[in-house]
């Protein structure tokens, strides 16, 4: 199991409207940082950096050299961490509430708790008269 | 080796591993236990250049992945072609590369390239490497897969008579025979 420290970082990668914007972006293909600055002109190449860091914090953004760029590369191994720790979860959460209601419904209805259930009762009929035809 | 046509695309994929790289490298190498993280497969796979390579059912009768070693570093560096069985696609190429880390553990990184454009392959491979990774981790670290991945391998297991023939392990085979060796011997 993760620790919470070990996604702490990933949180607060996330938790910034420009570094998800990256994310997105990156997530069509690889680019280089003077690409991503173009897609957000109101920040600085300091600060389009300063963003990248973090994500690369949260090994979100992978950099390799080619030259004298910097590419970036989305890593979505820990995104894919964050679904089975919280999202899955809730999944089996799902599955359970499912699976009891599925119980439930499949109990012999009776006709004071089910009144507007017809389906249930007409499969009761038919078993009761298949028992007394063996009978 | 073949010239990589000019637009293709890759992909990378990185986790931290709290275990010893040799521990990691049988993870991803080992040829006589299933591999648990790849979808409870059998890997057949000479360790060298050249060696061809295959991910197997359990059985034998399936093969799901096929292509050829073209190089083997124990315990740093992985690099072969893979192809689906089951899709049309041209092999494409993947490279596990394993670092020790500062903190005794290891950083696996999986470089998949080759694809030409948002192929099929390119499509599933993007969701299924962050699943994969995430269970050599577990394995690697002494904890188990999580039961919905364990339910998934089994009913997978139980559905394999559903998988169109091209998967069947002799057609595999000989169509891994029509692609050139990328390894000069």
């Amino acid at each position: 199991m993760s620790s919470p420290d070990e996604l702490d970082p990933i949180w607060r990668a996330l938790a910034n409207s420009h570094r998800r914007h990256m994310l997105d972006l990156l997530r069509e293909r690889p680019r280089t940082t003077s690409e991503l600055g173009v897609e957000f002109p109101d920040l600085s190449r300091y600060a389009v950096m300063q963003h990248l860091a973090v994500l690369e914090e949260a090994d979100l953004v992978i950099a390799t050299r080619q030259g004298r760029e910097r590419i970036n590369s989305l890593n979505a191994v820990p995104l894919q961490r964050i679904y089975e720790r919280w999202v899955s979860r809730f999944e089996g959460a799902w599955a359970s509430a499912l699976l009891a209601l599925k119980r439930e419904m499949e109990q012999p209805a009776t006709a004071a708790s089910r009144p507007g259930k017809p389906k249930p009762r007409r499969t009761r009929k038919r078993t009761q008269s298949r028992e007394e035809t063996d009978a | 080796m073949t010239e990589a046509p000019a637009e293709t695309i890759e992909r990378t994929f990185a986790i931290e591993i709290e275990a010893p790289i040799d521990k990691v490298w049988n993870e991803i190498t080992k040829t006589h236990s299933l591999q648990r993280a790849m979808f409870d497969t059998m890997l057949e796979a000479e360790l060298r250049p050249g060696g061809r390579l295959r991910y197997r059912s359990s059985n034998g009768k399936r093969t799901f992945i096929f292509g050829e070693v073209i190089e083997a570093v124990s315990p740093t560096r992985f690099v072969h072609t893979f192809a689906f069985s089951n899709l049309e696609d041209a092999p494409t190429l993947v490279a596990w590369d394993l670092e020790p880390t500062a903190s005794g553990g290891v950083r696996v990184t999986v470089t998949h390239s080759r694809f030409i454009g948002e192929t099929k392959t390119f499509k599933s491979v993007n969701t299924v490497w962050p699943q994969i990774l995430g269970r050599i981790k577990a394995l690697a670290e002494g904890r188990n897969l999580s039961v919905k991945d364990r339910m998934m391998f089994r009913m997978m297991g139980a559905m394999q008579f559903m998988l169109p023939k091209s998967t069947l392990s002799a057609n595999v085979d000989q169509r891994a025979s029509q692609y050139p060796s990328e390894v000069n011997s």
